[in-house]
């Protein structure tokens, strides 16, 4: 049994757990009783204490001082020269392939001269530090992307429902309070990871970032992802008619996020008491083996009314993702357009029908797991937070699931569902291909498409299959 | 240490970095800050802090790279710490003999009160936060430094059990402790 009053508890909410003892941990915490709100608080806690020490100045050493320091250690020198790091650093994942990934780097670093380096685990924390700093030196070189290990595990899905009805009236308001002040602009939860910059400090990454689309969540602006729980089918019908017609699709007019939604997804029905379900499954990329792919299904609660459509009378449902900065280097919603994320953020989703569900999918391009500098939440890749009022009562709720990167799949061992909606999202990339850098193909989305035909009630999914062969051939001719 | 030459264009023989270097390198980018900060917490007089963290920077270069760089938090801390109290005990600036007891006198009358007056005239900094870093100050030294470490400087309690030399289910006591003892200050101060 655990309760609010074991340190385990605590320590738990704090990622301090090993993990030897982690599963039995969430053994007695799935056995107690509102232990996920207490822990909830405790990480809120975090981060409130965290923004308090930020009150005090950033004190640091004079310039005088750090000059000393330099001369004594003939650091200055080191950083001016375009040296190369020594032949026995290595860094410390050798199973993961970002092994090739960096000698690349350490030639973009020699001026294209072709030096291998192999470095060695002994100074694996700093070597990775290094990198990074010694490409910020540089500002021709293209930061690089590191690869994440997967690892085969079971998919996660944790919910967590913060449900003010049962706290105390004292705690309710300290909690109300604290969401109200925790973040004066634009949101209205604090951020779980930190406090985002307000610029983006690594101007090189930046620019890669944004060369293909994607969002630092490091800044203030791109920390959160907001997508709508409404998402039409538009998209679907016109793919639909220039097919039938013998005409070429383009991306104009096509918006794949709406052609992801177009299909049936079989997501969990919420539990008892829940109002949401949020599926979530982190796999490889297929088409990009150094990025990663979110995908999130959300299932709206169906009450079983006999009326053809019932509305919850949800006043806002605000639903975003926050991501990691210290995990996650970038993130693209896929099909988000410049004026949709906007709409997102502004647009107040009152309507939302019974057993309604949603799907996004993030392209993600992993951080490399920096050993000196740790978060408080440094397992958790992302989180997906829904604010919504209580269709019965109008009670305003928040619920959030955290996204662990123990939850990692390789792409094989993910659900048909998501596999198939990655090869949707493949053959929308393939539309776009001229903003966006892709290894996607039709030959490799039509392979993935076959293998993810699940029990395809409908046939809809096998009526992609032939529109997009239909596509590669249409664009053989061209 | 290897001669270097300051050289921007591409060269035909790469020069060697000093493994040291690049370690203290990455450990003053990472850690200045958080360092000073923390030693200016045991000290309560930012020269002095600044002082010890050079020292122990210094000290840092002349590590084995290949010994410390897995470690380089945890002992940039603990040695800061230690010298923090090397410096009190020699200016005999400790009130009681016992360590984990220790709470400092600031050489010059540096109230903690000031730091949060610093920050009167700007609004936008949130009044509760500014609460609990008060009450923060009010915790038993104890609680307080590892809660600083905690959330300041981001150790883990692995990082912190090593730095303070206590286990690591004695920090975890402490962190929950205090942070039992601060959400009920808080709510106190939130019914005043």
């Amino acid at each position: 049994m655990i309760n609010e009053d074991d340190p385990r508890l605590t320590a738990y909410a704090l990622n301090e757990i090993d993990e030897s003892e982690e599963s039995s941990i969430l053994v007695d915490i799935n056995n107690g009783n509102g232990c996920f709100a207490h822990i909830d608080v405790i990480r809120d806690e975090a981060c409130l204490l965290s923004e308090a020490f930020d009150l005090e100045p950033n004190y640091g050493l004079t310039e005088e001082q750090k000059n000393k320091i330099f001369k004594e250690t003939g650091l200055l020198a080191v950083t001016k020269s375009g040296d190369v790091l020594p032949d026995n650093l290595m860094l410390f994942d050798k199973e993961s392939s970002k092994y090739e990934k960096t000698s690349n780097v350490v030639e973009i670093v020699n001026n294209g001269v072709n030096k291998k380096a192999v470095f060695t685990s002994l100074v694996a924390a700093a070597a990775v530090i290094v990198l990074t700093m010694v490409l910020l030196n540089r500002r021709d070189v293209i930061q690089h992307e590191v690869s994440h290990k997967s690892s085969v595990n079971e998919a996660l899905l944790s919910v967590e429902i913060i449900d003010e009805k049962s706290q105390s009236p004292k705690k309710k308001e300290m909690w109300i309070r604290r969401q109200i002040a925790a973040n004066s602009v634009a949101t209205d939860h604090p951020f779980r990871y930190g406090k985002p910059l307000i610029n983006s400090a690594e101007s090189d990454k930046l620019a890669f970032l944004q060369r293909n689309k994607f969002k630092d969540p490091s800044t203030f602006d791109n920390r959160l992802s907001f997508f709508s729980p409404n998402i039409g089918t538009q998209s679907y019908e016109e793919l639909r008619r220039l097919i039938l017609a013998g005409k070429m699709p383009t991306s104009e007019g096509i918006n794949v996020c709406e052609l992801i939604n177009a299909f049936d997804y079989n997501y969990n029905e919420p539990k008892t008491g829940d109002v949401f379900s949020v599926s979530t499954e982190f796999t490889s990329c297929p088409w990009a083996p150094e990025r990663l792919l979110l995908c999130i299904g959300v299932r709206v609660l169906d009450r079983g009314k006999p009326q053809s459509e019932e509305r919850l009378r949800v006043s806002n449902v605000k639903m975003a993702v926050e991501f990691n900065p210290a995990r996650i280097s970038g993130y693209r919603l896929i099909g988000e357009s410049e004026a949709s994320s906007k709409q997102f953020e502004e647009l107040d989703q009152n309507i939302l029908l019974d057993g309604q569900s949603v799907t996004v999918m993030y392209e993600i391009i992993p951080e490399a797991n920096k050993e000196l500098k740790l978060s408080n939440k440094k397992s958790e890749v992302a989180s997906i937070r829904i604010n919504y009022g209580d269709p019965i009562s109008g009670e305003l709720r928040s619920m959030l699931s955290s996204v662990s990167d123990s939850n990692i799949k390789s792409f094989e061992e993910s659900s048909d569902d998501t596999r198939f909606a990655a090869s949707v999202a493949g053959y929308g990339l393939i539309l776009k291909n001229k903003n966006h850098s892709t290894k996607a193909t039709y030959d490799l989305v039509l392979e993935l498409a076959n293998n993810a035909l699940g029990k395809d009630k409908n046939g809809k999914r096998s009526e992609f299959i032939d529109w997009v062969m239909q596509t590669r051939a249409m664009n053989k001719i061209k | 240490m290897k001669e270097i030459k300051n050289n921007n264009s591409m060269s035909s023989s790469p020069r060697n970095i000093d493994p040291s270097a690049v370690l203290l390198r990455a450990a003053m980018s990472d850690f200045e800050i958080p360092l000073t900060k923390y030693a200016v917490s045991i000290l309560g007089d930012l020269e002095e802090a600044r002082d010890v963290v050079q020292e122990t920077f210094l000290k840092l270069y002349k590590q084995d790279p290949n010994r410390v760089g897995l470690k380089v938090k945890a002992w940039l801390f603990t040695v800061c710490r230690n010298r923090c109290y090397d410096v009190l005990k020699k200016n005999n600036r400790i009130s009681n003999l016992e360590e984990d007891q220790v709470s400092a006198i600031p050489s010059k009358d540096k109230d903690p009160v000031e730091i949060i007056n610093f920050f009167e005239g700007r609004d936008e900094i949130n009044k509760n936060i500014k609460i609990l870093y008060s009450l923060i100050e009010k915790l038993p030294a104890r609680q307080k430094e590892v809660m600083r470490l905690k959330f300041q400087a981001d150790l883990t309690y692995k990082e912190i059990a090593e730095t303070l030399d206590i286990s690591i289910s004695n920090v975890g006591f402490i962190v929950h402790s205090a942070l039992k003892n601060l959400r009920e200050a808080m709510n106190d101060k939130l019914n005043d």
